[in-house]
């Protein structure tokens, strides 16, 4: 059973159709990517699926049905635009959020403590929100998403504004969400974050579904076209390769549409060239990412 | 349930922990305390307690009455000093014994004319005390009631020919007690009836409602703030009212005659007008924060309710001139102007019980509908940054909700 389904949900905002026909499903366990450029309707579609928008059409189900008050305690959500009172010491804004999501005080007492100094702000519980740095809210954010330990974990763009090691340490708290059993569902445009940590993706463009399915699987499909050959001698010309690029101490091949990857190494092998390195070059999400998005833009080209 | 308590309570926190509130929530009672200060002074500092002397041919004062009623120690009768010889009462005058002396002639009883000597203009407190005293005297054989009623001068009921319809020239307190409900009424509702606009347009600006969306329904959060609204509102009363409750009370103690103005009724009926009507205007201030973006842009709109509120006040001559016509009816019912025109009402004439009864009423509906209104406005128009919310969308969310 799915722990998050929308099902043909659209949603317009006057004559914008933010979202439009999308369906997604997010399995129990999962870590999944929600990616698009900006304004595609990732953060509408979350709202919808939050129940924070009613969508025009199709139907949306979380933790198995429509949402009650009771599941919004064992979701935890993360908008983009961070959302913490700025002018009250942290300490009482985390406790305040923590109690709405239905947390005695007690619990908030024994779980802040620990989670203040994991990331670092033991020091500042006292100090107002808007006193510290954007990195710093960024993981009080983070508290308050994940300390009534939630089943669902709805973030946006968990890792901007953090350096290397608070990026390091909220993937490696992800990680451990997510072996723990949390399902996370990840909006961000850190392509690379998504290659390392996401099971499956969404890639949304203009309210439209663009790309759906586990990564592997997508990044095979646009696969295929180009190979990274690396070899002591220059290359001579080969057929059904297009072009030869030197990339990275070899060359970057890139076949005919019509030509297959085995057509070209065997076409090498009986030519007798010295081969160190023979690999599909399997375009990266971002290379993807720019390819259907611009496609989209440009249909004609 | 317990979410709801915590809005409530962390709301009712933040607002009345913050220095700005504090301020504005002492302040008033200090100034109420520092105008009663320089009064007392005044009067304290014009006091002469020299005494008064008389030279009584007529004998009407050969067994003067003293007064029996407790004496407050500020404001004591001044002592009366009896002269056989007018040389006697001049010459203590002189010597500075007594302020003034009052002689009255043996045929006092007929041209009721006494005559009063003295250096410099004596203050009120000598001719009124001495007054006292006389007509104590004169009123000595007669019953206690009779004598009170001379005292007291008549008391004078206008009705019309509607059976309902009354004036009296009552105490100054009963046209006082009104007034100052209307103060109240206002200062609460100009002071703290924006505070749940600016702190929806806050959370909008700094995306927290994101993440109280996600944690409680639209209704609880805008029942949560409301509440807890409430009782910064109730707070707000509660504090101005202190020095004045705390004044009245201590009259009932200590001047009798203070009992019959105390009106409990009218204190609750107060609360039965402010409470709705502050409620009411407190939610559709929600309402407006939840349709624009930045609270200055708010406060523009804010007009549009703030000022039928005043619109009694604008038309107080109406109100108590004529508090039977159409319009003083139309305000007393209308939901935005009903507190302020029937308290103004009430000062002058006694307002009609089912005027009262309706628009009371009235107002704790237009209260629940603005809260329903509120609530759905706060759902459509919460998560908008940027972009203002139109009426359009409000209406056309009305007429989805109808064909669903």
């Amino acid at each position: 059973m799915s722990i998050v389904e929308l099902s043909h949900v659209t949603k317009s905002f006057g004559s914008l159709k933010a979202v439009d026909d999308v369906s997604l499903s997010v399995q129990p366990g999962e870590f999944f990517g929600l990616l698009g450029p900006n304004g595609a309707g990732k953060t509408t579609s979350i709202r919808i699926l939050l129940d924070i928008f009613k969508p025009e059409s199709g139907s949306v189900s979380i933790l198995g049905g429509p949402m009650t008050e009771d599941k919004k305690n064992r979701i935890g959500y993360m908008p983009e635009e961070r959302g913490l009172y700025q002018d009250i010491p942290l300490e009482r804004a985390l406790t305040y959020l923590a109690s709405l999501k239905g947390l005695s005080s007690t619990e908030i007492h024994n779980r802040l403590g620990g989670y203040l100094e994991r990331f670092d702000l033991a020091s500042s519980r006292k100090k107002k929100v808007k006193e510290l740095s954007k990195g710093m809210q960024q993981k009080a954010q983070i508290i308050s998403t994940i300390i009534h330990q939630p089943k669902l974990l709805i973030i946006d763009e968990p890792f901007s504004g953090l350096d290397p090691v608070n990026t390091q340490m909220v993937k490696d708290l992800l990680l451990d969400l997510h072996r723990q059993g949390a399902t996370i569902i990840m909006s961000t445009h850190q392509m690379h974050q998504v290659e390392e940590l996401c099971d499956r993706i969404l890639l949304i463009d203009h309210g439209k579904v663009m790309l759906y399915g586990p990564l592997a699987e997508i990044r095979k499909r646009f696969s295929g076209h180009a190979l990274l050959v690396r070899t002591p001698a220059p290359l001579p010309p080969i057929p059904g390769v297009a072009g030869i690029e030197k990339a990275n101490g070899g060359y970057r091949l890139t076949m005919d549409p019509d030509a297959t990857p085995q057509a070209v190494l065997k076409h090498m092998v009986a030519q007798d060239i010295q081969i160190e390195q023979f690999e599909i070059a399997a375009p990266t999400l971002d290379e993807i990412f720019i390819r259907v998005v611009t496609e989209r833009e440009q249909p004609s080209a | 349930m317990s979410k709801v308590w915590t809005i409530i309570t962390y709301e009712y926190r933040r607002h009345v922990l913050r220095k700005r509130f504090l301020f504005a929530l002492l302040s008033i009672p200090l100034w109420l305390l520092i105008m009663a200060v320089v009064a007392v002074l005044a009067v304290v500092l014009t006091l002469d307690n020299t005494p008064i002397g008389y030279v009584d041919h007529s004998g009407v004062l050969a067994n003067p009455v003293a007064s029996s009623e407790e004496e407050v120690p500020l404001f004591a009768d001044l002592e009366m000093i009896p002269y056989a010889q007018e040389q006697d009462a001049r010459a203590d005058l002189e010597a500075g014994k007594i302020q003034a002396y009052y002689v009255l002639e043996a045929d006092f009883l007929q041209t009721r004319q006494a005559r009063l000597v003295s250096k410099e203009e004596p203050g009120d407190q000598v001719s009124s005390d001495f007054e006292t005293l006389l007509s104590r005297t004169l009123a000595a054989g007669l019953p206690d009631d009779v004598a009170q009623r001379i005292f007291d001068g008549p008391v004078i009921e206008t009705r019309t020919t509607q059976e309902d319809l009354e004036a009296q020239n009552e105490t100054w307190l009963k046209i006082a007690i009104p007034f100052a409900a209307v103060a109240i009424l206002l200062l609460v509702i100009f002071s703290t009836g924006g505070y749940l606009m600016q702190s929806v347009v806050e959370e909008k600006e700094n995306r927290t409602m994101e993440i109280l969306a996600t944690s409680l329904s639209p209704m609880q959060i805008m029942g949560g703030k409301i509440i807890a609204l409430i009782g910064v509102g109730l707070t707000q009363v509660l504090v101005w009212a202190f020095l004045p409750i705390l004044a009245l009370i201590l009259a009932v103690i200590y001047i009798p005659t203070f009992q019959a103005s105390m009106d409990w009724p009218f204190l609750g009926l107060f609360f039965l007008l402010l409470v709705p009507t502050f409620v009411m205007i407190s939610a559709f201030m929600a309402a407006i924060g939840a349709t624009v973006t930045e609270s200055s842009e708010g406060q523009q709109i804010t007009g549009l309710i703030t000022l039928p509120v005043m619109v009694p006040i604008m038309l107080i001559n109406v109100l108590m001139s004529d508090p039977g016509s159409p319009i003083s009816v139309f305000l007393s019912l209308f939901p935005l102007t009903s507190a302020n025109a029937i308290l103004i009402r009430m000062a002058t004439s006694t307002v009609p019980a089912w005027q009262i009864a309706v628009a009371v009423a009235l107002l704790i509906l237009s209260a629940i509908g603005s809260l329903w209104l509120a609530g759905r406005i706060f759902r459509l128009g919460m998560l908008r940054y940027g972009q203002r919310l139109r009426w359009k969308d409000i209406f056309a969310s009305f007429t989805r909700q109808r064909a669903q």
